[in-house]
């Protein structure tokens, strides 16, 4: 620019000098470019030995400039043999509300084999991890025990809490569904210069990868969909898998003859001890149980159902449902203590963004069709109340309607369910697929939620990834029946047998 | 010229060289007789200066080798005994190989090699490797290797060693050739017919020693016998009655 | 001076490229080598990256049905026929009493653990054995209210700085072992023919009867032979990147990537190698007294590189070691494709040491050709 009226007088020049300003210029758009490119630091994540590669871009918070900027956070877990420089896979967190940095040591197993060539990037959604995470003090171990949900004032110490939180974060949640958080993440690919991704999204995480293949398709080579929520579907539509997941566990019980004759009317002892606490809570004093120092306990049917719930989810802790409700109708809380003592380890959810997400999506479109349809399940009823609550504090803008319908698409998709999956089940995938034309879905029968950790499916999904979804995928493995034996006693799947033991029990 | 004075030298305990001098012209060959084991080989080692005298010197036209051994070899064509070629090379490159190692810029060295070919009339096996040849196309490219550079001198330790009639006959149309061009020739042989063909000077050694030297006919005459063989065998079976 | 020299080298390197038989021994040993241990690398990954069916003998199995799901899970099952491992799970007689009781419940594992075979599978089983063990176990305190992390004293987090082109250590190890000793290997045949082959077919003492220096001579050919040398080790180098390129390392969770600018990285560090490995074979056959006495101690004297080689292959080097020549370059070797710094100070030491022996080993054998002993084998 500065040579420009020396370049008209001395005209000759020009043409010789020509090839040098491209090169200049080319250079000038070189360093620019690396200018934009983050700088990537070596970093770790829980659980993960590897050194990880973590970095962060500027985004927007919207389109109003005057909203300002938000640091997104990502990481790389590098490929083991970098023969895909140009490809990457996409992990997405469930929640909504995780992290999906925090959550690298998960990713990294379930995608092991896509790992062997291309580096798997996780990013922080906004509002989660390191992105300006949404988190409110949560309620601590103690005070969770001690909280009675059915007095009168519940409604109130709830819209309490949320306009408390709601206040702390002093941020408009609207910026933070679904639809806005889908550009960051292609902001992050471009940033890092990779020219096409696989998606990988878990529970939630399935829904904003949709999201993202709605808004983002030519980014997008293949797409797997672990526990699919459809955009067409409301979160609280979960109470009815819940209640199919827990039968299926109950009818199971019944026709094993040690768990049918050590637990009998399993399903009929777990709703009497509902409709007791229907009532009355209990009161009781029990253990910590980390500190081992007494405390109290107000048994609630909320509490209880949510702890069955939360033990649905893997078969491990399904193992010991039986177990926990028939104590429970004895008198002894121990096992329900045991499953509710990971509750506060919840600190990883980002609650802020959890209702910003459901709060903009999932209630806005509620009718009172799907209300009462929701409601039949107890679940899907108490969400609706509590959201009914929160929702109006936070007053997050709703999203637009055209988010609730089907993802069109041809992008190879493999969707994957579980059979037990207490949170999205099979019928889920279907819904999600109707207007996807490359794609396939595989059930697991005896998997619960997320079938990739619990299965042969990360060798599956690599396969799929590998062949850009190309390859015809051998599923026969997931037939196999993973679900393990209830406990019939504090001590295991073992029966006392004789009084023998009995007696050597007493020396 | 080739002069050689006074060279000691002792190999174990043996002499190999005692005393030993004698000169060789140019435009003449010279031969140096003597039975096995008579310092032939070693005198002319000397003269090559690959072999170190423990006194004495050798000289080439005048050069001390073991002063000057690089002008003096420049000055020198060898051919000695036993000469190995490398087998991989074909004549052309093994010559034109010894010319430049002479001191001869590559360009005269190849036209140098390209005369010496065709002078030996070697032009139908020029481009062969090595391997393989007979032993008097052996014996041309060795002997071709010794004069590419031209030298005055030239030395041969038993060139005649193993050879046929028809390479003999060659060899022997060779060195004629050298003498009529001036060169000095000096060989080493312990066959008497070609020293007698050949020879303008004989050399006659023994333990190390010259026992006698002079024209063919000379010997033949100072002992009194019909030929060389003869005159050969009374000069180094009678060392006793020799005197210096 | 230097016409002279180039000369003699021409004409070494024309001789030396003839020999066709010695060249392809280079040639194969810089081709095969690569290869050869691909496929074995690609045989034994193959062996560590299935994790088949392992099958054993399960005795007493209806004493804990569970735990015999639980090993069939992680595919642990009991075999029958001729692919069973020679591996005997003992389910003892009280294990369900035990178990209910709160008891240990015995299993015995009858099996020969010095059997190398039988060594993974073993330890394969035990670890099932004690995932189960705490799997049970944090059931048990769950069952009794107690959160099961109590077990977990001490959370132990490993950050790890190894990269995946770090992870490969013992095969990187032998990869630049093989590239080293192509060095020493490669151009050996043609050392021995140019040194103690040239004696034996007598045309040495022509050579020396020339104007040239006996050092020239020597340089010469030390000359052509770490050309040669340096030929078989690009040659490596390429068929090494191709060959590594194929194995699939990264199922065992690295790589084995040998970068351009690694192998001009070998390539300069690798030169001074090739003159001093030239430089020692022509003094070692000068030494011998004949052809096949020169094979011999050029073979039997290779074997001190080559240790200083393996020392540092199987990272057994001392302090002091990984100053040496050879092992400290093959060291930074390593270094530069795990992408670690590289050990600047013991290269350059040891570079210069050994362009040093280059130069005394040159220097004692252009001293050897003076000696009449020598050139005539006397």
């Amino acid at each position: 620019m500065m040579s420009r009226s020396n370049m008209t007088k001395t005209g000759l020049f020009k043409l010789a000098a020509l090839p040098l300003m491209m090169g200049l210029s080319s250079s000038a758009i070189a360093e620019q470019d690396n200018k934009v490119k983050p700088e990537l630091t070596p970093c770790y994540a829980k659980g993960l030995d590897d050194r990880l590669l973590c970095g962060s871009i500027k985004q927007p918070v919207s389109d109003n400039p005057a909203d300002g900027e938000i640091d997104i956070h990502f990481a790389i877990i590098p490929a083991i043999k970098p023969s895909k420089p140009e490809e990457a896979v996409l992990g997405f967190a469930g929640g909504p509300g995780q992290s999906a940095t925090e959550l690298a040591a998960i990713f990294d197993r379930n995608l092991r084999y896509a790992r062997e060539s291309r580096d798997i990037l996780l990013v922080d959604q906004r509002g989660t991890g390191k992105s300006n995470k949404l988190q409110c003090e949560g309620v601590d171990l103690i005070s969770q025990f001690e909280l009675n949900d059915l007095t009168e004032d519940m409604d109130t110490f709830a819209k309490e809490e949320t306009q408390k939180c709601k206040d702390e974060l002093n941020t408009d949640l609207s910026h933070y569904s679904t639809v806005a958080a889908a550009k960051d993440f292609d902001a992050v690919r471009e940033a890092l210069g990779y020219k096409g991704l696989h998606l990988y999204g878990v529970s939630y995480g399935t829904r904003i990868a949709q999201e993202y293949t709605r808004q983002f398709p030519d980014s997008v080579i293949t797409s797997t969909l672990d526990g699919v929520v459809p955009m067409q579907q409301s979160l609280t539509a979960i109470g009815k898998a819940i209640d199919d997941s827990m039968n299926a566990l109950f009818d199971r019980c019944e026709t094993d003859a040690n768990c049918s004759e050590n637990y009998p009317n399993l399903k009929a002892n777990f709703y009497k001890l509902l409709e007791q606490l229907d009532d009355q809570a209990i009161e009781t004093t029990v253990r910590h149980p980390r500190t081992h120092k007494k405390i109290n306990l107000v048994l609630t049917k909320m509490k209880v159902f949510s702890t069955v719930r939360m033990a649905l989810y893997s078969h491990t802790t399904r193992a010991l449902v039986p177990l926990a409700i028939s104590e429970a109708l004895n008198g002894d809380y121990s096992p329900i203590v045991g499953l509710l003592s990971s509750t506060d380890m919840m600190d990883s959810m980002a609650m802020g963004m959890h209702s910003a997400i459901v709060c903009s999506e999932d209630w806005p479109s509620l009718t009172d069709v799907s209300r009462s349809d929701h409601g039949e399940a107890y679940l899907g009823r108490m969400m609706i109340e509590g959201f009914d609550i929160a929702c109006p504090i936070w007053d997050a803008k709703p999203v637009d309607k055209s988010f609730y319908e089907p993802v069109k698409t041809d992008i190879p998709t493999l969707l994957l369910s579980g059979g037990l999956d207490p949170a999205t089940p099979a019928s889920w995938a279907e819904m999600a697929m109707v207007e996807m034309s490359n794609a396939k879905h595989l059930v697991s029968e005896s998997a619960t939620h997320g079938v990739v950790s619990q299965t042969c499916a990360a060798n599956i999904v690599g396969k799929f990834i590998d062949s850009n979804g190309s390859e015809e995928l051998d599923a026969t493995c997931l037939e196999k029946d993973n679900r393990k034996q209830f406990f019939m006693n504090l001590n295991g799947v073992a029966l006392h047998t004789d009084s023998g033991s009995e007696s050597s029990e007493k020396e | 010229m080739i002069s050689v004075n006074n060279l000691e030298k002792k190999i174990g305990s043996v002499k190999a060289m005692n005393n030993l001098s004698f000169t060789a012209q140019n435009g003449k060959i010279t031969g140096l007789l003597g039975p096995n084991g008579a310092g032939k080989t070693t005198c002319l080692r000397t003269v090559f200066g690959l072999l170190k005298a423990d006194s004495g010197n050798a000289e080439i036209d005048g050069i001390d080798v073991a002063k000057e051994p690089m002008a003096a070899k420049q000055k020198l064509g060898l051919f000695p005994d036993p000469c190995g070629l490398y087998e991989r090379l074909t004549p052309r490159e093994y010559i034109q190989f010894y010319a430049e190692l002479s001191g001869m810029e590559t360009d005269a060295a190849k036209a140098a090699t390209q005369d010496v070919l065709s002078k030996l009339k070697m032009d139908d096996i020029a481009d062969r490797r090595c391997q393989g040849f007979s032993q008097g196309q052996h014996m041309k490219t060795a002997l071709a290797q010794a004069i590419v550079h031209k030298p005055t001198n030239i030395i041969l330790d038993e060139p005649t060693r193993g050879l046929d009639v028809m390479s003999t006959r060659i060899l022997r149309e060779l060195l004629l050739m050298l003498k009529e061009q001036g060169h000095c020739v000096l060989f080493s042989s312990h066959v008497m017919q070609e020293v007698a063909a050949l020879c303008d000077h004989v050399v006659v050694m023994a333990k190390g020693q010259v026992v006698a030297e002079g024209s063919p006919a000379e010997l033949c005459e100072r002992t009194g016998k019909e030929s060389l063989e003869e005159a050969f065998i009374e000069l180094i079976g009678s060392d006793e009655g020799i005197a210096a | 001076m230097m016409k002279l020299l180039s000369v003699l080298f021409k004409k070494e390197v024309l001789d030396a490229s003839r020999d066709k038989r010695s060249v392809m021994a280079g040639l194969y040993y810089a081709i095969g080598t690569p290869i050869i241990m691909c496929l074995l690398f690609s045989v034994m990954l193959k062996q560590f990256a299935s994790a088949e069916d392992l099958k054993i003998t399960i005795k007493n199995p209806e004493q804990a049905p569970n735990l015999v799901q639980y090993l069939e899970s992680k595919e642990i099952v009991h075999g029958t026929g001729e692919d069973v491992k020679d591996i005997v799970l003992e389910i003892s007689d009280d294990f369900a009493v035990k178990m209910s009781e709160g008891r240990p419940a015995t299993v015995t594992v009858i099996a020969d653990k010095s059997n190398d075979k039988l060594r993974k599978s073993i330890s394969r089983l035990e670890r099932s054995l004690a995932r189960y063990n705490s799997e049970v176990a944090g059931l048990r305190l769950l069952a009794r209210g107690v959160d099961p992390t109590l077990m977990r004293a001490v959370d132990v987090q490993v950050h790890d700085q190894a990269t995946p082109d770090s992870k490969g250590g013992m095969f990187l190890g032998i990869a630049t072992l093989s590239i080293v000793l192509t060095l020493f290997y490669a151009a050996m045949n043609l050392a021995i023919d140019t040194s103690a082959g040239e004696r034996e077919r007598n045309s040495i003492a022509l050579l020396l009867s020339h104007p040239i220096s006996t050092l020239q001579i020597v340089l010469a050919k030390s000359g052509a032979i770490a050309t040669f040398s340096m030929l078989g080790l690009a040659l490596i180098l390429v068929v090494s990147k191709f060959a590594y390129g194929m194995v699939p390392w990264e199922q065992l969770g690295f790589s084995v990537n040998l970068s351009i600018e690694f192998m001009l990285f070998c390539f300069v560090i690798g030169l001074p190698i090739a003159l001093m490995s030239a430089s020692l074979q022509v003094f070692v056959s000068f030494m011998a007294k004949s052809f096949k006495e020169a094979q011999t101690y050029v073979t039997m004297v290779l074997f001190v590189p080559m240790g200083l080689s393996m020392v540092t292959t199987y990272d057994i080097a001392t302090d002091v070691v990984q100053w040496l020549p050879i092992a400290a370059q093959q060291y930074a070797m390593i270094e530069f494709i795990k992408g670690n710094d590289i050990p600047v100070a013991q290269l350059a030491l040891s570079t210069l040491v050994t362009l040093g022996l280059f130069g005394v080993l040159s220097y004692l054998s252009s001293r050897m050709l003076k000696s009449e002993k020598v050139v005539f084998g006397l």
